[in-house]
């Protein structure tokens, strides 16, 4: 493993929001909006509040610079998370990876085989991830930057598009989202990566350091988003749209000079989809080689990245694809954010006691 | 090893970057810029690009087939099996409906199309009088113009205030919703524009009349009115309010505009106060009786009244309950006009 790599705060700071963000220019907005309606911009605001609840309790529980893994004493309690997030991993990337895969298809490649574009956009990750973590860490610093500019360029130009009246009626579906809230919450789950590569992290780096601007980078981008898209399309037909992000670039028009942004956009996402996969097969292998105390983690690259190809293939079509994605939410919220707390929780209370 | 390893992985990346099968030809694409739907037949308008070769060629710039289809689909099959060329979509300008088609109804064309990422949200749609497929085959372009152009030169010159501009991404927003009710612009015959509630005509509107909706929709309107047989005012819209009150089981919308311009053209060199009241009383019953023909004749909220009606509803369940349609068909209307006469030409009175 890559011990000798140290990262510093920003570059890590990108990797995170990448890792958090990537999913809004997928199908994620159209979920949210069907739950949220005309209040899709109250409920991102919601959301984001839970995850400044979950941002400031991990801050103030995680305070070394240790694997959360390796925060538990019992060696099998240790293997047995480290399993439940490589599985966590694996099945959070199959749909992703089906949803880049499909989003793709529809949008630039409709001739091409599912299987064709599934198959070379794994072969391109694998090539990345096998890189290894400073290649992806580094990429992520030039590549989170434009994709943020890219959507602030995207509200800039929707502007002409936006109808205020969309917000009504204020509370959308009103009492009936709040069963919802706590699975919403689960869009900020990616922290876990944080928590896992910090080893990697420079000297003066912390866990509080990084996780606050992530946090904060975050989450304003699913508020703009969100606020894109309720703005620009009205509840009634937003909750339909496969890629959300695409359909309101492809709104844009400002006569004949600033029209068809939807590919400059895509070149932003799709690196973002790419860095974002890449990192997670690279984790999921870390994790995966620390089960079998293997040093070398590259070879489970080739399992784990086989794995996600067919995982990814099983959702019969893209329906099922949505139903099982917006279902994944749940161990997404257990095993990237509950678990983890409940870690931190145990291991500061045997701190305390030693002390 | 590695730099062995490395050139095969480049070698492989060329390969992929070559498309496979997605793969275009710029030479082997055949472009088509408009579709006409009729009863039961597709038209696609093709650019023939052997009309630009060399100078003095007689041929079409543009080529028109038509097939007889279930669905728009089926109809690009079908062109894609006559024509050598692979046909590409993206480039469609426009989207004409044939009046006898749209009284029908094009819920199905609409949703097909919507669906699709062959037709772009910003394609302009229209309504023609007679078969849309004749309509693209009279079609005349300039040989040295570029078809694609010059459609959007058309729509810019031809299509003032006395047309609505109608893209399917409008008609794309009220989908789905219990209040869908759009225009179409009529795009020969007699100028104006068609009016569609569920995908269906309702009605067609005549020029003024149209003036009128560009003047109340939510767009910019600059264009010229005619005050009097004596004086012509061109008018620009500088504020536009609209307020609603739901009370008991009518709506009372009150619409408020702000309008300055300049006297274009006046016979009887009236006086400045003289015209603005004119152009004001005129302006203000010719709005109400089109908002009452909206709602009375029409029955159909063009105007999106509806969006400033769930202002007053708190939850989506509420607002769905409600039966906007039939509260809208009762709505009274309270118009005033504010028009401010800048300047009377190069004349100074």
């Amino acid at each position: 493993m890559e011990t000798s790599t140290k990262f510093s705060n920003t570059e890590l700071v990108f990797v995170i929001s990448n890792s958090v963000i990537s999913k809004l220019f997928l199908v994620y907005p159209s979920a949210f909006a069907a739950l949220g309606a005309s209040a899709s911009i109250l409920l991102a605001f919601l959301t984001a509040l839970e995850g400044l609840i979950f941002t400031i309790i991990t801050a103030k529980l995680y305070k070394s610079k240790t694997d959360i893994t390796q925060l538990t004493n019992n060696t099998f309690v240790k293997k047995v998370f480290a399993l439940l997030l490589a599985l966590l991993f694996v099945g959070n990337q199959s749909f992703f990876v089906r949803s880049v895969a499909e989003s793709l298809k529809i949008s630039i490649l409709p001739k091409s085989p599912l299987v064709f574009i599934t198959l070379i956009y794994l072969a391109g990750v694998l090539i990345c991830s096998h890189t290894g973590l400073k290649a992806i860490v580094r990429a992520h610093s030039f590549v989170t930057p434009f994709t943020i500019i890219l959507v602030f360029l995207l509200l800039f130009s929707s502007i002409k598009n936006f109808e205020y009246y969309n917000i009504f009626p204020i509370i959308g579906y009103g009492s009936k989202i709040f069963p919802y809230l706590a699975i919403l919450s689960a869009y900020f789950a990616d922290f876990i990566i944080l928590m896992l590569i910090l080893p990697f992290a420079s000297e003066k780096a912390s866990y509080k350091k990084i996780i606050f601007p992530s946090y904060i980078i975050s989450s304003v981008i699913l508020i703009i988003i969100m606020a894109i898209y309720t703005l620009t399309i009205p509840y009634s037909v937003s909750g339909t749209f496969f890629i959300p992000v695409y359909r309101i670039a492809q709104y844009i028009n400002y006569h004949s000079f600033m029209a068809r942004m939807e590919s400059l956009f895509t070149i932003g996402w799709m690196l973002s989809y790419f860095l974002t996969s890449a990192t997670y097969i690279y984790i999921a292998s870390m994790l995966t080689g620390r089960l079998f105390n293997s040093k070398s983690y590259r070879p489970y690259m080739y399992v784990i990245t086989v794995l996600i190809f067919l995982i990814s293939m099983i959702p019969q079509n893209t329906n099922q694809l949505i139903k099982w994605s917006n279902f994944f939410a749940v161990p997404r919220l257990v095993a990237g954010m509950a678990i983890p707390v409940l870690i931190l929780i145990i291991h500061r209370f045997r701190e305390a006691k030693k002390h | 090893m590695k730099k062995f390893i490395s050139i095969i992985l480049i070698f492989t990346i060329c390969l992929v970057c070559g498309g496979c099968y997605d793969s275009q030809e710029i030479s082997r694409i055949a472009f088509v810029i408009a579709v006409g739907f009729d009863e039961n037949s597709y038209s696609f308008q093709i650019v023939n690009p052997s009309a630009f070769e060399g100078e003095g060629s007689e041929n079409s710039p543009l080529l028109t087939k038509t097939f007889s289809a279930s669905n728009v689909y089926s109809a690009m099959d079908k062109l894609n099996a006559e024509i050598a060329e692979k046909c590409d979509y993206s480039h469609i300008k426009m989207v004409v409906f044939s009046r006898k088609l749209l009284e029908k109804g094009v819920e199905k064309e609409i949703d097909a199309m919507l669906k699709s990422n062959d037709f772009h949200p910003n394609t302009k749609t229209a309504m023609c009088e007679g078969k849309a497929s004749d309509f693209l085959k009279d079609m005349k372009v300039p040989l040295d113009a570029n078809p694609a152009e010059y459609y959007e030169n058309i729509f810019k010159a031809g299509f003032t205030e006395f047309s609505p501009d109608t893209k399917l991404k409008d008609i794309q927003k009220n989908y789905n919703s219990h209040t869908s009710a759009c225009v179409l612009p009529v795009i020969n015959g007699d100028v104006g524009m068609a009016v569609a509630k569920n995908f269906k005509l309702n009605g067609t509107a005549t020029a003024n009349e149209t003036l009128i909706y560009n003047l109340l929709s939510q767009k910019g309107f600059e264009g010229s009115f005619e005050v009097s047989e004596k004086t012509v005012v061109y008018l620009k819209k500088t504020h536009c309010k609209t307020s609603i009150i739901l009370s008991g089981k009518q709506p009372v919308i009150t619409v408020n505009i702000l309008l300055e311009g300049n006297v274009i053209w006046s016979e009887d060199n009236a006086a400045k106060d003289k015209t603005e009241k004119l152009a004001e009383e005129k302006l203000k019953k010719e709005i109400s009786d089109f908002l009452y023909k909206c709602s009375q004749q029409y029955k159909a909220d063009i105007l999106e009244f509806h969006k400033l009606a769930k202002k007053n509803y708190l939850t989506v369940d509420s607002w769905e309950n409600e039966d906007w349609q039939g509260l809208f068909e009762k709505s009274s209307y309270s118009v005033s006009v504010d028009v401010n006469i800048k300047r009377e030409g190069l004349n100074i009175n």
